[in-house]
């Protein structure tokens, strides 16, 4: 496989960047600009970001511009929110369309697996990988919670798709990452200021909790969501329980949820509701605690006690 | 101050006759403190041991401490320019109390913390130093755990912590793996076996240990030795159904306090682990609170260390003292039992520690 397929298939990686070099010129092409700043701007509305398939040369170097072009944007815009929504929509088409490698000994895996440093070697079925790499890229899930996997020397035992999922969230997180520039580069701010200009604007979430209201782990949930990080499905499920049991109204958990890099009104409506429609119980301390959203030894059992914990402080 | 002056006077001679070196020294932010603040100054930075020994020697601070990252511009402002290189994954181990008996426990969850570092983790390059206080810090150095970000640091102390370990989770993913092999057999209870890696298999080897010391514990057809060998090689072969008659619910709650067991149980600041950039005591320099050496100790030295012989390095010439508050203390072979308003003639170490305690005065 050449450079160039390599780098189109896997626009964040070092073969891209080495690819991108030498069609550098093609980066202030005004034709891919302009493609550039539609496929972001379907991106923010949509949350949705094409990945196109081709033979042709051409169009494989054209679609590592527009790539190239959307990364400078980002890099320039320094937007967290822009950043998120843009990883969440590639990462889901990139997996979507299933480009990683099926099968378990593939050179191009290898490849990517080096790409972040991932070593792995396999032992009787099983894939061994370094704690190091598990310990940053393994989904935040109890699932792969390190208490009930196998650790010895510094090797985690994990099966095939686990470390290919391992894969997957560092490629995520790698697309979450955009360089720190001391500079700002006009042309690439000022496309991307010209995309975030085109953004129907949104109501914001008409809850005011004061400081100290609700328990650190809350606190942390709303802070992240504030700040557009992706939460993990149980981060949510129990950020979104939480607001209901202290009876904020659906729509305003809604538009919390609005926050989230990967929000889709119609979707996050529906789970809001259902979790509305079924009065589920918000989960005990001890879970909390098992999910890893934890964060400080508040002397409660259950997160919704923190109100009347604080109340009798007084 | 006069008693201030005297301490500042012997931690200049301290440092004047002992030399220290410091891994990385080039790399690190250094933050010093003074009476009353434990960091006072920071963003220092030494290029040598030379230099950070003169600086010692000339200018004693009474607290100093270093960063557990590496920096290329160690002490440049904001952190952001310093330019991270990496940091030590730092454990600090600390104690309500410095009785015989809560150092002894120290110990013993240093020494578990050591042992999961090691045979969990792979750390090899490890640096273990009483705190100069109530506890321990042990800093790993090993590559692999130098570009942890504070999320990462974070699963690592949830993990020796083992916070919200359920053994039932460890039972629930046996059964799960083996639904086929159960089929013929219902007396089976799938479990982990001794051979298996991490918590997992620390959790089959304390409950092999614990029930082959005391086996009525768990139930009392263990008394009867085939019974307790059938239960022993059960747990041996990850079945954990034989020999008990217990059903697996009950053998379920007897197990349940092995879950603490396996756990570092003992006070772990989550800040210093968890923040890449945070300042901890300089290995080798004295303690500002105690007058004690934050003494780098070997692996094999842990279990006979004793902070309160072998952390004491000020000197032995008499001083007179005032006690404001009563003391029962040993320091080395000196022990001092006293009321307040007591006075009292002691070696210069144990005055300096009663000082910097707050607890005496000086007379003169």
């Amino acid at each position: 496989m050449d450079n160039l397929e390599l780098a189109y298939r896997y626009p964040f990686s070092s073969y891209a960047k080495k690819e991108i070099e030498s069609h550098a010129s093609l980066l202030k092409n005004e034709y891919l600009g302009a493609e550039a700043k539609k496929r972001l701007l379907n991106v923010l509305v949509n949350g949705e970001y094409p990945i196109v398939r081709s033979d042709s040369r051409e169009t494989r170097i054209e679609e590592l511009v527009i790539y190239a072009i959307i990364r400078m944007m980002l890099t320039n815009l320094a937007n967290s929110y822009v950043t998120g929504r843009f990883a969440i929509s590639f990462s889901k088409s990139f997996y979507g369309k299933s480009i990683l490698p099926k099968q378990e000994v593939d050179d191009e895996l290898k490849l990517l697996f080096s790409e972040f440093s991932i070593t792995y070697e396999k032992e009787n079925g099983n894939y061994i990988t370094d704690v190091h790499s598990f310990v940053k890229y393994a989904p935040h899930s109890i699932d792969y919670n390190m208490l009930y996997r196998e650790i010895r020397n510094g090797k985690v035992r994990l099966s095939f798709d686990e470390l290919k999922r391992t894969l997957q969230e560092a490629i995520t997180r790698h697309l979450y990452s955009i360089p720190k520039i001391e500079t700002k580069d006009i042309y690439f701010n000022s496309m991307g200021n010209f995309v975030l200009s085109k953004i129907p604007k949104k109501e914001n979430a008409k809850v005011s909790f004061k400081e100290g209201d609700n328990p650190p782990c809350v606190e942390k949930l709303l802070d992240e969501m504030r700040m557009h990080k992706n939460l993990g499905h149980y981060a949510r499920w129990s950020l979104a329980v939480y607001l209901m049991n202290r009876s904020v109204e659906m729509e305003d958990i809604v538009r919390i949820f609005s926050n989230s890099p990967d929000y889709n009104e119609k979707i996050s409506s529906y789970q809001i509701k259902h979790i509305i429609e079924h009065k589920y119980s918000m989960p005990s301390c001890e879970k909390m605690r098992l999910y890893g959203l934890c964060v400080a030894q508040c002397g409660i059992v259950n997160p919704l006690q923190w109100g009347a914990r604080k109340d009798a402080r007084k | 101050m006069q008693g201030n002056d005297w301490i500042m006077g012997l931690f200049r001679d301290y440092y004047s006759r002992n030399k220290k070196s410091i891994f990385n020294v080039e790399k690190r932010e250094f933050g010093i403190g003074v009476f009353g603040r434990k960091i006072a100054k920071r963003h220092m930075a030494f290029f040598s041991d030379e230099e950070l020994n003169s600086y010692l020697s000339s200018d004693p601070p009474l607290f100093i401490s270093h960063s557990v990252g590496y920096y290329e511009f160690p002490d440049a402002t904001p952190m952001e320019k310093k330019n991270w290189l990496g940091s030590e994954l730092v454990f600090d181990l600390d104690s309500p109390e410095t009785s015989d008996e809560a150092m002894k426990i120290m110990k013993q969850e240093l020494k578990k913390l050591i042992e999961i570092m090691k045979d969990e983790f792979g750390a090899r390059d490890m640096l273990i130093a009483f705190s100069g206080n109530r506890g321990y810090h042990l800093h790993v150095r090993d590559k692999g755990f130098l570009p942890m970000n504070s999320d990462d640091r974070k699963r690592i102390i949830e993990y020796v912590k083992a916070e919200g370990f359920d053994h039932r989770k460890i039972f629930e993913l046996f059964r799960k793996r083996m639904k086929n092999e159960l089929l013929g057999n219902p007396q089976m209870i799938p479990g982990p076996n001794p051979g298996n890696w991490g918590a997992i298999g620390r959790f089959a080897r304390k409950s092999r240990e614990i029930f082959s010391a005391d086996p009525l514990q768990l139930s009392r057809r263990l008394r009867d030795q085939k019974n307790l060998e059938s239960f022993l090689s059960g747990i041996d072969e990850g079945n954990w159904g034989r020999g008990h008659g217990q059903s697996e619910e009950d053998l379920m709650q007897k197990i349940s306090p092995i879950s603490e067991i396996i756990k570092v149980r003992c006070d772990i600041d989550p800040a210093v682990t968890q923040d890449p950039t945070k300042l901890i005591r300089m290995p080798g320099s004295l303690h500002g609170s105690t007058g004690l050496e934050v003494k780098i100790l070997k692996e094999s030295e842990i279990e006979d260390f004793d902070p309160f012989s072998h952390s004491v390095v000020l000197p032995d010439d008499k001083i007179e003292i005032m006690l404001k508050e009563d003391v029962n203390i040993r320091m080395k072979e000196i022990v001092l039992k006293a009321k307040k308003g007591q006075r009292a003639k002691v070696p210069a170490f144990m005055a300096a520690y009663l000082y910097l305690k707050e607890k005496a005065e000086f007379t003169s």
